[in-house]
């Protein structure tokens, strides 16, 4: 079973504190999210587990191994994506791919099937001999991605691994990130809250260095969703549902917007306690057709800027 | 080997063959072979070789018809200059790319070590170098066919030469991993090369007091280098230029370590 053990990371910048002591664990079989708003310290910690920062304190341990004394034998089981794909640009795909799997100590037909492995897997096979520089953002990140996979590594470590793709590219590749996520240890950092919700188990937000909340997902969305939002559609008089409403107890605001061309009239509740069945009873009671009551889903992103604000 | 092995011995031999044989690093001919690619896949090789072989013809044939002495004094002595601007040209971006480009975060997390990055990135400009100069043999050779030639001393000034680029080829790479500003590593690369280049002169060193004339005459690049080309390979010259190719690729590999 592989794990990543970071433990009271921290690293300064002469007087600047990036990371202020964090710590947290990674396991095989789980996605790991580093969330945070840029600046957070996402980046300086990816780079001091795969060995190019060295911390100023705390450990980090991968498979009980300590970085400093096992780093060859660390780095080669990590695939590493740093942020914004860096590559050779004088190279081609096929080249750059030849070059990184010949570091990893592949050669002859190990090598040529590593490429084909990773050029399918990252959608590349038909431009393998393109040239990088004539590349778009969204084809370089997949050629990052691809040599992060090359020597079929137990860790993976990608930094915003979905940064200038395409909506359908996202997809492609977040299905490829979850589908690798079920067999290794899948760090990766992100500011993108959906992605979390898609494909992350554990979260780990992170916020001027230090770590604000960590979990699954959902545990993150219970946490913080004390707050609930209900969603209420009613066809009718705008003042007799919103007297309605304004007698109902446990609220703390209500908003509303119209629908255009329509009789509907759309509010939001904000509240603490579920007070649907309350909502339907009051608008009942005031003859106002209801057309829908639901409890809007808390989502990361509201998370997110609770936690950051 | 024991008998058992000597059934398979075919499979034995395989393997043999696929392990490097030679004390390269797999690994490390890996990264020649990319840092060569670099050149060849860009317009610089280009650019160079014609440059260099446009710039080492003209001034060596302008004057060689004036002396018609069939020797190429004339060619080593103008190649030192030459290569003042040209090597610089070769080596500054070498590591500011790595670091604008941001490619030095996936080198130097693939396992490959620091000093093996650095050793390489030589060693493929070592090559370049050489194949530049190997370019030039059509010059001792058209010469020969005027006069009688010298061939032991156009083979020691050849070495002359390798050693004298290949330390400017180390203070080149050193202070590309200095600065991420490809025209800043030029300008000082010229200027350090060319300050170690001249510092044994006479025209340096007579205003200076006697113990450090022969201090500055010992680290003149220049020194050794007229010394090799008169055709005398001393072994002191041959070690204080590896001391000084070793000097700047360790301060390129402790320079790398403290960005770390």
């Amino acid at each position: 079973m592989v794990n990543i053990k970071v433990q009271d990371l921290a690293k300064s910048y002469g007087e600047f504190e990036a990371l202020k002591g964090i710590s947290f664990e990674a396991r095989q079989g789980k996605i790991l999210a580093l969330l945070g708003p840029n600046g957070a310290g996402k980046t300086t910690t990816m780079r001091i587990i795969t060995g190019f920062l060295s911390e100023t304190a705390g450990t980090v341990e991968i498979d009980d191994l300590n970085i400093h004394e096992n780093l060859e034998e660390i780095q080669n089981k990590i695939g590493y994506l740093p942020e914004s794909a860096p590559l050779y640009l004088e190279l081609s795909v096929n080249e750059h791919l030849d070059f990184v799997a010949e570091t990893h100590g592949l050669s002859g037909s190990e090598k040529k099937k590593a490429i084909q492995r990773v050029a399918k897997d990252t959608m590349l096979t038909e431009h393998l001999h393109h040239n990088i520089s004539e590349l778009s953002k969204g084809f370089r990140q997949r050629v990052g991605l691809a040599q992060a996979l090359i020597h079929d590594p137990s860790i993976l470590i990608l930094d915003e691994p979905t940064t200038g793709l395409d909506p359908n590219q996202i997809i492609e590749i977040r299905q490829l990130i979850k589908l690798l996520g079920k067999e290794k240890v899948v760090i990766l950092s992100t500011h993108i809250m959906q992605e979390v919700e898609a494909i992350c188990d554990q979260v780990v937000l992170i916020h001027h260095g230090e770590i604000i909340a960590e979990g699954t997902p959902a545990e993150l969305m219970k946490k913080e969703g004390s707050q609930q939002k209900i969603r209420v559609v009613v066809k009718g008089s705008f003042p007799a549902a919103q007297a309605a409403l304004g007698k109902l107890e446990n609220v703390k605001e209500i908003s509303h917007e119209e629908h255009p061309s329509s009789e509907n009239i759309v509010f939001h509740i904000l509240t603490e306690e579920d007070i649907r069945a309350d909502i339907n009873r009051a608008l009942f009671e005031a003859e106002l057709d209801v057309l829908e009551i639901s409890a809007e889903k808390q989502n990361m992103e509201g998370v997110f800027q609770e936690l950051t604000a | 080997m024991k008998a058992g092995d000597l059934k398979n011995w075919h499979k034995l031999l395989k393997t043999k063959n696929q392990e490097p044989t030679m004390m390269i690093h797999p690994r490390f001919s890996a990264l020649v072979k990319k840092e060569l690619r670099l050149y060849w896949n860009s317009p610089i090789a280009y650019i160079f070789l014609v440059t260099f072989i446009g710039f080492v013809f003209w001034l060596f044939f302008r004057g060689f018809f004036l002396v018609s002495q069939a020797d190429l004094r004339g060619f080593f002595s103008v190649l030192p200059w030459v290569f003042l601007f040209l090597i610089p040209a070769l080596t500054m971006r070498l590591w500011s790319e790595e670091y604008r480009q941001g490619t030095i975060e996936t080198l130097l997390t693939s396992s490959i070590t620091i000093p093996e990055a650095v050793a390489a990135k030589f060693a493929a400009s070592f090559i370049f170098l050489a194949i530049a100069l190997a370019a030039t043999f059509s010059l001792p050779i058209s010469v020969s066919f005027l006069g009688n030639l010298d061939w032991g001393i156009i083979a020691t000034s050849y070495i002359g030469a390798l050693l004298l680029g290949g330390s400017y080829l180390s203070i080149g790479i050193f202070l590309s991993s200095i600065t991420s500003n490809q025209i800043v590593a030029f300008i000082t690369s010229v200027i350090l090369a060319f300050a170690f280049f001249i510092i044994g002169e006479t025209i340096v060193t007579f205003t200076l007091p006697n113990f450090l004339v022969s201090l500055f005459e010992f680290f003149g690049l220049g020194q050794h280098y007229n010394s090799i080309i008169r055709g005398v390979i001393d072994t002191r010259d041959l070690l204080f230029y590896f001391s000084f190719i070793f000097f700047f690729l360790y301060l390129n590999v402790q320079t790398l370590k403290l960005k770390k």
